[in-house]
């Protein structure tokens, strides 16, 4: 466990120093920054396909984030080209300098979803511009609500309609996912929450999730897309063949068509527009922050943001710890001290249990709390219980196993040996536990390692919801794909320096039962 | 409570073993009918290795529940016999565990145990450490012993206890001879105040013989033969007997002067210098060990207090050794050669060779 710990702290250093390093200068790719409803609509996979089929001599990389961050990953330099849906932000980067060459080229609309009984009333909201009222609403009632809380388009989009109805969103049924458009409908359909959706990943996920659209049209629904070459893009010539090759007309009847097969209409249609005449001139490169020193600052400053999710992160393991020490110890120590039939197959049960993958931990744990799983009623999916469950059946075999081998690390006739002294049944199994300890605290800190750095079922079962279950793990995940490395790399460091402390406290346990002899 | 001094008068029977039955895997280790313990003595179980004298020392101290049979404290059986014997007896392992920490709390553990008060548990500890001379090892991490002090404070843990019986399960068998000797003293010193009965398993025959009044043989899990030492002497029942007891390699002889453990004895028309706890006209039996005879075909002058002319009377081969028989002033001796030697020394029958043994290998014990 503690290899695994050091493995993921090595593979984090690395990124994050790849990360510092930045791009290096391919010109056969080129990187696309683009909200993630055009890729998880499939639409833009569609168009890379046909524009590489064209064009052998360039590769197309897409990184899938929210607005924000796709105009952050331009700002920066890492993407050559941005594909996003937020008017207001992308005026501001391109009155910046970061980017060039903006047209609005296609649109289609967001609406509000729900679960399909609409307990809030949004379905009879009406007028020339419904969504502010309707929000109004959701709000006055406090029916729940799901934000993606990612700075993405969607959300810039959500705020805007926030700030219309006059409404500042906040309380318990406000959630925010901090995910995708995608992972954010699964989780309203679970929820059974209202959501801020564009319509094409609404419909794209179709039966999957239990939502339906409740509020269309008027103009905060609108939802257009524009396309921009990033100024700091390494690959300008790439970028504007693969802007021009956009805006012409394949493309055009590509996105007009797109979905019409499946769904029965089109997800997106194409605006009227001029393409402008590109400058074939030089761009200046924007200077990137260090991450290093950001997330010194971050951690030192204590940023709220960060120590909350820090914070989080304790509690949680600590408490599955707990729970799983205060299941697995009792399993343990009547494994070990029994001498019964069933006890190999247990104990072979047990290491089975040690050598479940995390990720399917979760995912047994999310079909058994999903609302139509044997605990749905209970509602604890995306709560921090959740993530305590997974992360205690992923310690608890553990914490037996260890448990058996600590018991059994001394001489088989040690309570014996402490009834030949007077003790008792009982005090003979104290003492026996005493002589233990050491290898049972080591086996507690490695336990906490394991689950407070686990990622694959956190994110599966907690869903990552800000103030919730964002914990550091997923957090890293999240943050580095928004671009925010300070945060990632500062949450890295308050790992790493758990496993350091993890690390002594075994070294320094182990160097003691090393230098201690068996008596003779 | 705090350690009692045992409140029966010596010579009673205290633990009485019944019809004891131990099984493992269908073969039986122990099958013994009757073994009583007497307050106040010290009771030697001797045998070979795999006899069944841990299993029966663990059974009669209720540390391991014999498949049949019944154990009987003060009259008290079950539960009662149990709680009686957990307050009574301590029990000291072949192979000791000492606990993490110090070995102050190691001798303090039994104690604690008890719910003694810490003022008399100092005093018991500091009592109990100086009877074992390891008062400066007090403060020591108990598991940077080396394994005679770990012994001593093993034993020291039991007798800070003032326990009615004491088990000592082969407490020397893992020491090197010096730590052995010393210890086999002290246990005998500490043994012999009459306190407390000793139940000690061992299968050094001359460990056995300096300790106990009486003396329990076993073999394959049962008893062949007890009684005093100097009857398992004087009549073995079988060849088995004669062999585990050495009563082949032993002899009675008189002793003429006494000087601190050193014994001048005279036996036929000689005159020998052994080991022993004896006083002057005591009649004492020694014993000794047939691999402990030196022999050359010259008077040589050599460390061994002991020297003296014999005549081969029998030369038997046992794989690469000789076990040559020997008769010197009239008296008879057995020693184990290698072939090799034999051949050097150009034994055959009725050679005259000189014969050397140290006294600390002639052992004596008052009969």
């Amino acid at each position: 466990m503690a290899g695994q710990l050091r493995r993921a702290a090595v593979l984090l250093l690395l990124a994050s120093i790849g990360a510092c390093a930045g791009p290096e200068p391919e010109p056969q790719v080129v990187h696309v920054g683009s909200t993630t409803s055009l890729y998880d609509s499939g639409l833009l996979d569609t168009l890379v396909v046909l524009f590489e089929a064209r064009n052998p001599d360039l590769q197309v990389r897409v990184l899938a984030v929210g607005t924000g961050q796709a105009l952050e990953v331009g700002r920066r330099g890492d993407a050559d080209i941005v594909l996003v849906h937020a008017p207001d932000a992308e005026r501001k980067f391109v009155a910046a300098g970061h980017g060039r060459y903006r047209v609005t080229f296609m649109q289609n609309d967001f609406v509000l979803a729900g679960p399909a009984g609409d307990p809030a009333g949004l379905g009879t909201v009406e007028g020339e511009d419904p969504a502010p009222e309707a929000l109004g609403r959701i709000a006055a009632q406090d029916a729940p609500f799901l934000s993606r809380g990612d700075d993405s388009g969607t959300h810039k989009r959500e705020q805007q309609i926030w700030a219309a109805a006059g409404v500042e969103p906040a309380g318990a049924w406000y959630g925010e996912t901090g995910q995708g458009m995608g992972s954010t409908l699964v989780m309203a359909s679970e929820r059974q929450a209202y959501t801020l959706t564009d319509r094409a990943t609404l419909t794209v996920l179709g039966s999957a999730v239990d939502l339906e659209p409740l509020v269309a049209g008027g103009p905060s629904l609108q939802n257009v897309y524009s396309v921009m070459i990033a100024t700091a893009g390494a690959n300008q010539a790439g970028a504007v063949r693969f802007w021009r090759w956009l805006l012409e007309d394949q493309a055009k009847q590509v996105i007009s068509g797109y979905g019409v097969d499946r769904y029965g209409a089109p997800l997106f249609f194409p605006l009227e527009y001029d393409i402008p005449t590109v400058d074939p001139e030089e761009s200046g490169a924007a200077t990137a922050l260090n991450p290093f020193q950001r997330a010194w600052v971050l951690l030192f400053s204590g940023d709220a943001y960060l120590w909350d999710v820090i914070w989080r992160s304790l509690a949680i393991s600590g408490s599955a710890l707990l729970l799983a020490v205060v299941i697995g110890l009792p399993i343990g120590i009547g494994l070990g001290l029994s001498r019964l039939r069933f006890k190999l197959p247990v104990v072979a049960l047990v290491n089975t249990g040690l050598a479940f993958p995390p990720v399917v931990v979760g995912l047994l744990v999310f079909l058994l709390l999903s609302r139509r799983g044997p605990l749905g009623p209970l509602e604890l999916l995306y709560t921090p219980s959740a993530v305590i469950l997974a992360q205690v059946i992923l310690a608890g075999p553990y914490i037996i196993a260890v448990t058996l081998a600590a018991l059994e690390g001394v001489p088989a006739d040690v309570r014996m040996q402490a009834r030949g002294l007077g003790a008792s049944r009982f005090q003979a199994m104290m003492l026996h536990l005493r002589e233990s300890r050491a290898s049972l605290v080591a086996a507690v800190a490695a336990g906490f390692g394991a689950v407070i750095s686990e990622v694959g079922a956190v994110m599966i079962v907690g869903g990552n919801l800000l103030g919730e279950t964002r914990v550091m793990t997923s957090a890293i995940v999240l943050e580095t794909r928004r671009g925010n490395f300070g945060v990632a790399v500062a949450l890295g460091i308050v790992l790493l320096v758990i496993a350091l402390i993890v690390n002594l406290l075994l070294t320094l346990l182990h160097v003691r039962r090393v230098r201690a002899p068996a008596a003779a | 409570m705090p350690p009692q001094p045992p409140d029966f008068p010596s010579g009673t029977s205290i633990l009485e073993g019944r019809d004891l039955v131990v099984e493992v895997k269908e073969t039986r280790v122990l099958a013994v009918d009757r073994v009583d313990v007497i307050g106040g003595e010290i009771l030697a179980v001797l045998g070979p290795n795999g006899a069944g004298k841990s299993t029966l020392l663990r059974v009669l101290a209720k540390l391991q529940k014999p498949d049949r049979g019944s154990v009987s404290v003060h009259g008290t059986s079950g539960r009662e016999a149990d709680a009686l014997l957990r307050q009574r007896s301590a029990f000291v392992f072949q192979r000791p565990h000492l606990w993490a920490g110090s070995v102050r709390e190691n001798i303090e553990l039994g104690l604690k145990l008890r719910g003694t008060p810490s003022v008399e548990m100092a005093q018991h500890v500091e009592r109990a450490a100086a009877q074992l001379g390891i008062d400066t090892l007090l403060d020591r991490d108990a598991r940077s012993l080396s394994g005679g002090e770990a012994q001593r404070v093993a034993i020291a843990r039991a007798m800070a206890l003032n326990p009615e019986i004491l088990f000592l399960d082969e407490p020397a068998s893992n020491l090197d001879a010096l730590a052995r000797g010393a210890l086999i003293e002290d246990l005998d010193r500490l043994a012999r105040d009459g306190r407390h009965a000793t139940v000690i398993a061992t299968h050094d025959r001359a460990d056995a013989f300096s300790l106990a009044d009486r003396v329990i043989v076993m073999r394959d899990g049962r008893i062949v033969q007890s009684g005093q030492p100097e009857d398992l002497f004087e009549n073995p029942v079988d060849p088995f007997i004669a062999a585990v007891t050495g009563a082949e390699l032993s002899f009675r002889a008189t002793v003429v002067s006494a000087d601190e453990g050193l014994l001048r004895i005279r036996v036929g028309n000689s005159s020998l210098t052994a080991v022993g706890a004896a006083a002057a006209g005591d009649q004492v039996r020694v014993v000794y060990r047939p691999e402990d005879l030196f022999l050359s075909r010259a008077r040589i002058e050599a460390s061994p207090r002991n020297r003296f002319p014999a005549r081969v009377t029998e030369i038997r081969q046992a794989g690469s050794l000789e076990r040559v028989r020997l008769e010197g002033d009239g008296h008879h001796w057995v020693a184990v050669i290698t072939r090799a030697a034999a051949d050097e020394l150009a034994l055959e029958l009725e050679s005259e060779i000189w014969v050397q043994v140290k006294a600390t290998a002639l052992h004596a014990f008052h009969v």
